[in-house]
């Protein structure tokens, strides 16, 4: 597994990197090249999993929407807490479809998936 | 919103006229890459859909990836049950478009979409963290290895 970490106060990154690097299963992938993206150090890294600092926050979507199978963590300033995101699999079968009912169904995903972008 | 529709096509590429859906169709194919196909304003019509266009109507699947990305097609509809296995095992390069498989006697169809999780780790120390990341990372890899045998059975 590799794992890049980002943006991310020094002292963290620090106890962070210690923790991940005594894993067996799991290496630090990295350093980001000086000017570089997260997004394409990850791509170029091949980085399965993504730990950033809380301004990582709003970038998580557009990491995912370039890098859907990538799993991002953001920390939280004081280190408490991370949130996990990540793009799942949804699957609905609508039966009995109509043409009007399958049109209303592409509108609402689609209206549903900017949603999330434009929440986020 | 774009649409891109995966099966035989009647009409001559260059020719627009009204989808069965009653949508504008309009079978597109830029000649540059990129998004700058979201330029593309829909057409008003009397009895379609005035906020979706069909872009592009595909006789096989093999570039259905290459032209959803083209085309930056919000949806795809087609008829083909092996388009699942072919998009998702390359729709995982995209967070879009969003899928609709309709079935052989055309009243049930399957949609499928990624859709943004998010799940938060509280009173986290390092352990939990590494914990979690190693939890993601091997859901990840299974993710991998579903889609390749999903690409198999088809």
């Amino acid at each position: 597994m590799r794992i890049l970490i980002a943006a991310m106060q020094p002292l963290l990154r620090q106890m962070i990197e210690s923790a991940i690097s005594a894993e067996p299963d799991m290496d630090i992938a990295g350093p980001i090249e000086t000017n570089e993206s997260i997004c394409a150090a990850a791509e170029r890294l091949h980085a399965d999993v993504l730990i950033a600092g809380p301004g990582a926050k709003h970038q998580a979507v557009q990491l995912l929407r370039e890098l859907p199978e990538l799993k991002v963590f953001t920390i939280s300033g004081d280190g408490r807490w991370a949130t996990h995101y990540e793009l799942r699999l949804s699957q609905d079968i609508l039966a009995d479809v109509s043409l009007s009912r399958l049109v209303s169904a592409v509108r609402d995903a689609v209206v549903q998936a900017n949603d999330v972008v434009g929440s986020s | 919103m774009t649409l891109l529709s995966q099966g035989p096509s009647q009409e001559p590429a260059s020719r627009k006229e009204k989808s069965s859906l009653g949508l504008s169709r309009r079978a597109a194919f830029p000649n540059s890459f990129g998004r700058g196909n979201r330029a593309m304003e829909p057409r008003k019509s009397n009895h379609g859909s005035t906020d979706m266009f069909l872009t592009a109507s595909l006789e096989h699947l093999d570039y259905l990836d290459a032209l959803a990305r083209q085309l930056c097609a919000d949806v795809v509809i087609t008829s083909k049950s092996d388009a699942f296995s072919k998009m998702m095992k390359e729709t995982l390069q995209l967070s879009r478009p969003i899928l609709f498989v309709m079935g052989a006697n055309g009243r049930q169809v399957a949609q499928y979409a990624l859709l943004l999780d998010q799940t938060t780790v509280e009173n986290l120390c390092l352990s939990n963290l590494v914990d979690a990341v190693r939890a993601a990372a091997k859901a990840r890899n299974q993710s991998i290895m579903e889609n390749k045998e999903v690409d198999h059975v088809g």
